[in-house]
């Protein structure tokens, strides 16, 4: 009785309309989408929420001013309780989101979800692709060590040599022509700031757009069966994020992270590299003169984003005859090639 | 339809649902408390440690002074030739007090207007407690006060 | 999978999660461990007394008013290459050695390089201190100089 009664009271004070609640949790999902090839869209999404959680724990004792900032690090590291932990996981999340991400396009890629009219949503979560390669390399340049300063130095005169926008961006992320106090606190405040806020706005209009459109259907899959949302397809999204989260705890205890010697604005170490997901740009712009690996690169992240289009185009072009799936397929494993090439100079 | 599961089978239902509620809040549970241990600070006991704070000389006769050091704020007085060491750090609420001899008083808080003797007690104003006191040595010409110190967490 | 196994699933693995949990608990305590012993051992170099006779030295040849309380730099010198401000001396232990330090001290910096090439020339230099400091001065000078490390206590709160 008494639990009626506070049923009633909330009810009278949060007036959500039973139907909200149940058209979610009663939904109804095509069958396809019970391999675990399906989960990678909602692990990236729980890879993030990792991120803000230990990232927002890491702001209580991060200090981005950089006489302060490695030392703040060193403390995390090895002084503060359970800072090994918090940063390590901190650390592997943002590997595998990266990953995660990856293989999720590759899956929408692949079964050509981004189809008509669902063009916008590719384009946003290629977006997201980008914003996350974004808190990759803000968030490295905050580490302060050697290797940290470096990479932060060379990335950001990179973008400099863009013709037109390349000096203006370069000042924007820099505040100011060279690496100053300010640039630190532009990058931490990206890190923390900017770009968790477009990414979570993106990652609603993301959602949003599924949630309108519903699941893509699969070609050629004839099935009609379904299963619900709601607890079948929950959970099985739970257990996905559990085996996630257990691996990276259990990576981190068997290897916690540990630290590079303090920056030195002086002393270039003998060899810098980017982070792994930089890899392939980094390879590319060695092979080739820097104003053509600039532009081709440029052209390369536009027609990624407007894939959708080049897609449908060239199937006009040439029906049945799945141009942009080969071509799709040979612009990944080119990149996977340089990828390679590079982890293994 | 593929429906999971018919209703029947309630027990194993109710105690899926116990493992789960169970699991689930013990692992909530160890998330939390690395949270918190996270989140309140390292706090390394502290030691007394002697640190040489002036020479003999630079306090006059009936003379006083306060001494910023990184390990700590120190107010020294030559009461009729013994040296005496106190904490100057006001009991009130925290500020460093001055040297400002007055008639009944040596010691005066700019914040609320305390003001301690000789003996670090209090004469007037709102301070609840005396000035700590602390122990004096003085060698060589040198003074040494043997001041509380906490270490910092993680040494360079 | 049906879904009383699903419910399985992830109630093992939360068990996994929170056994996991435990050892980090104790990882952390054996880290931290370490971090406790070098404590001690820190805390007999930190009262050294040469440290402290040469805080003494730096304070009474009046190195703090261009290179800050312990060293922390921040004064401002317009157009130097150092940044525009006077450096710190936080890295002294990584950049010099004994002898090079105490070189550097004696001849002082008499011209400091310009940020900006066309620009004004920066108007605070170093005095040379030989004469002024010598013998155990310089030595204790030195001592407290390669002492410095970055730490809560370098820089005063108000600059924040």
């Amino acid at each position: 009785m008494k639990a009626m009664g506070l049923q009633r009271w909330l009810s009278e004070r949060l007036p959500i309309p039973p139907h909200w609640l149940e058209k979610p949790l009663k939904e109804e999902l095509p069958v396809h989408l019970k391999t675990w090839v399906w989960a990678f869209g909602g692990t990236p999404l729980f890879f993030f929420v990792l991120q803000v959680a230990t990232g927002i724990l890491l702001t209580f004792y991060y200090v981005p001013y950089p006489p302060h900032a490695y030392e703040s690090v060193r403390q995390i590291t090895f002084g503060i309780r359970f800072g090994w932990f918090i940063r390590g996981i901190h650390q592997a999340a943002s590997q595998l989101m990266f990953v995660a991400v990856l293989l999720h396009m590759i899956r929408v890629f692949a079964t050509r979800a981004y189809r008509g009219p669902r063009e916008l949503t590719w384009v946003f979560g290629a977006s997201l692709f980008l914003l996350t390669l974004g808190f990759a390399f803000t968030g490295y340049s905050l580490v302060y060590d050697q290797l940290s300063y470096w990479a932060t130095t060379v990335g950001t005169n990179m973008i400099a040599e863009l013709p037109l926008i390349g000096k203006p961006m370069l000042y924007l992320l820099r505040g100011g022509p060279d690496v100053n106090p300010n640039t630190l606190s532009r990058l931490y405040n990206f890190h923390i700031g900017v770009i968790p806020t477009l990414f979570v706005l993106l990652v609603g209009m993301h959602i949003l757009l599924i949630r309108l459109h519903g699941v893509a259907p699969l070609e050629g899959d004839a099935r009609k069966e379904t299963y619900r949302f709601f607890p079948d397809h929950a959970l099985r999204e739970i257990a996905v994020g559990l085996v996630a989260l257990l691996a990276i705890v259990v990576y981190v205890i068997l290897h916690p992270p540990g630290l590079g010697e303090r920056a030195d604005p002086n002393l270039t170490p003998p060899h810098i590299r980017p982070e792994w997901y930089f890899f392939p740009s980094y390879r590319w712009l060695k092979m080739v003169p820097l104003q053509v690996g600039l532009w081709t690169s440029v052209a390369f992240v536009t027609s990624m984003l407007l894939w959708p289009w080049i897609d449908a185009a060239l199937e006009r072009l040439a029906p049945g005859r799945k141009l942009g799936m080969m071509i799709g397929v040979a612009g990944w494993v080119f990149t996977l090639i340089l990828l390679v090439w590079e982890a293994m100079s | 339809m593929a429906k999971d599961e018919p209703r029947k089978g309630g027990r194993r239902d109710f105690l899926a649902n116990l493992a789960l509620g169970i699991a689930g809040l013990l692992s909530v549970g160890g998330f939390a408390s690395r949270l918190f241990g996270f989140l309140y600070p390292v706090v390394p006991p502290e030691q007394l440690v002697e640190v040489p704070v002036a020479t003999r000389n630079q306090i006059p006769p009936n003379g006083g002074m306060v001494v910023n050091l990184p390990t700590g704020h120190v107010a020294i007085v030559d009461a009729g030739g013994e040296l005496r060491a106190f904490s100057a750090v006001c009991t009130h609420l925290g500020c460093i007090i001055k040297w400002q001899p007055a008639a009944r008083s040596v010691w005066f808080c700019p914040c609320h207007k305390g003001t301690y003797d000789l003996d670090g007690h209090v004469v007037s104003g709102p301070p609840p407690r005396p000035l700590k006191r602390y122990e004096v040595a003085i060698r060589e010409g040198k003074v040494y006060v043997k001041i509380p110190y906490r270490p910092p967490v993680l040494p360079a | 999978m049906t879904v009383t196994a699903q419910k399985y699933l992830v109630a093992s693995l939360s068990l996994a999660l929170f056994a996991a949990l435990i050892a980090v608990g104790g990882v952390d305590a054996q880290r931290r461990a370490q971090a406790a012993k070098s404590r001690q051992v820190a805390l007999a170099g930190a009262l050294n007394p040469q440290l402290e006779r040469g805080r003494i030295v730096f304070t009474k040849y009046s190195c703090n008013a261009c290179h800050g309380t312990g060293g922390s730099g921040g004064i401002k010198n317009l157009n130097a290459q150092t940044g525009g401000e006077i450096n710190g001396l936080m890295q002294v232990s990584e950049t010099y050695t004994q002898q090079e330090l105490i070189e550097r001290i004696r001849n002082g910096v008499p011209n400091v390089d310009k940020a900006d090439p066309t620009g004004p020339d920066p108007p605070l230099r170093m005095p040379a201190f030989k004469g002024l400091i010598g013998g155990q001065e310089m030595d204790d000078l030195a001592a407290y100089l390669f002492s410095l490390r970055p730490s809560e206590n370098s820089r005063p709160p108000e600059s924040w």
